[in-house]
């Protein structure tokens, strides 16, 4: 009689750890579902704030017309709030221009890069490149 | 043989005890298993939201200025304590202005006949806000800031393609 009880319960504790072994299997599988989600949650979330902050910049060089010739950083908060030190910034857009004289007056040729500070060469978060046409005669 | 059954008693409990913490165990992560899940979705409709919130305005405003941008179109008039885009269009003679802005938590627009007398409530509701600013600077770009229900403040400066046709002429 003993010895049926002591196998029932052995039963049961196998019919537990399969239980346990399919339920780790589905967890490990949800948690990196989760994870997955929450990075492109971060990425989706960057990208709106680097796509504004991308477009800003590109229509104040166009309005203004002028712009350092070169490349400079902009530096931004986790919140994408424009910082003026490395030290307090997260994020930093890249931008590189240059100029190219033609017949009638000058191309300025702008690179936007905005990616995260440390991993610029890795992956850019946003990007933009534009023209703007500067006839010759513009502020003579 | 009564030790004997002491022994057999005491194995019993042992196991009952470590099937117990093994239930438990089991029990406690699926519960975090579906806390993790629960916190990861609401995590993610929240930044959706945010995101939703902060772009969608600036787009509105930014579409707008793009259809009306004519030379003299597009000015930053007062209506209350609030600043206000007004888009003004000329139809068949009669100039019609389009007043945007933010008022009781909301942007808002209201379309009218220019020269009519508006109050902040009469605009129609577009998007939860908590404050719109918009600004005329010094250079003609338009700079406009947003501050969504969050809290969050986005910025967008336009540059308008009226002005700047003009200026290159």
């Amino acid at each position: 009689m003993k010895k049926n009880r002591y196998s029932k319960t052995n039963i049961f504790f196998l019919e537990l750890i399969i239980v346990i072994f399919f339920f780790a299997m589905a967890s490990t599988l949800l948690l990196s579902v989760f994870v997955k989600a929450n990075r492109l949650r971060l990425a989706s979330k960057n990208q709106t704030h680097a796509m504004i902050a991308v477009q800003c910049v590109a229509e104040k060089i166009k309005g203004r017309g002028e712009l350092e010739i070169g490349l400079f950083p902009l530096y931004y908060d986790a919140e994408w709030q424009s910082v003026d030190n490395k030290e307090d910034g997260v994020f930093v857009m890249n931008v590189e221009s240059q100029k190219v004289q033609t017949i009638s007056g000058e191309l300025l040729d702008v690179d936007l890069v905005a990616s995260k500070l440390g991993k610029e060469d890795e992956e850019a978060i946003w990007q933009m490149s534009f023209k703007d046409y500067i006839p010759r005669n513009v502020g003579k | 043989m009564i030790k004997k059954d002491k022994n057999l008693q005491s194995n019993r409990l042992l196991e009952l005890v470590v099937l117990f913490s093994i239930l438990l165990l089991f029990v406690g992560t699926a519960l975090a298993v579906v806390l993790v899940g629960a916190k990861s979705y609401k995590l993610i409709g929240h930044d959706m939201e945010s995101n939703f919130s902060v772009r969608t305005p600036i787009a509105y405003i930014a579409t707008k200025i793009r259809q009306n941008d004519r030379l003299g179109s597009v000015k930053v008039e007062s209506l209350g304590e609030q600043s206000a885009l007004v888009l003004e269009e000329n139809i068949e003679g009669t100039i019609y202005e389009a007043w945007i802005y933010a008022y009781e938590g909301q942007m808002r627009e209201v379309y009218i006949e220019k020269g009519t007398a508006i109050a902040p409530e009469d605009g129609m509701e577009i998007i939860a806000v908590n404050d719109l600013k918009v600004e005329l600077s010094a250079d003609g770009l338009l700079d406009i800031q947003v501050e969504n229900q969050d809290g969050k403040v986005s910025e967008l400066t336009i540059s308008f393609r009226a002005i700047e046709e003009g200026r290159r002429k």
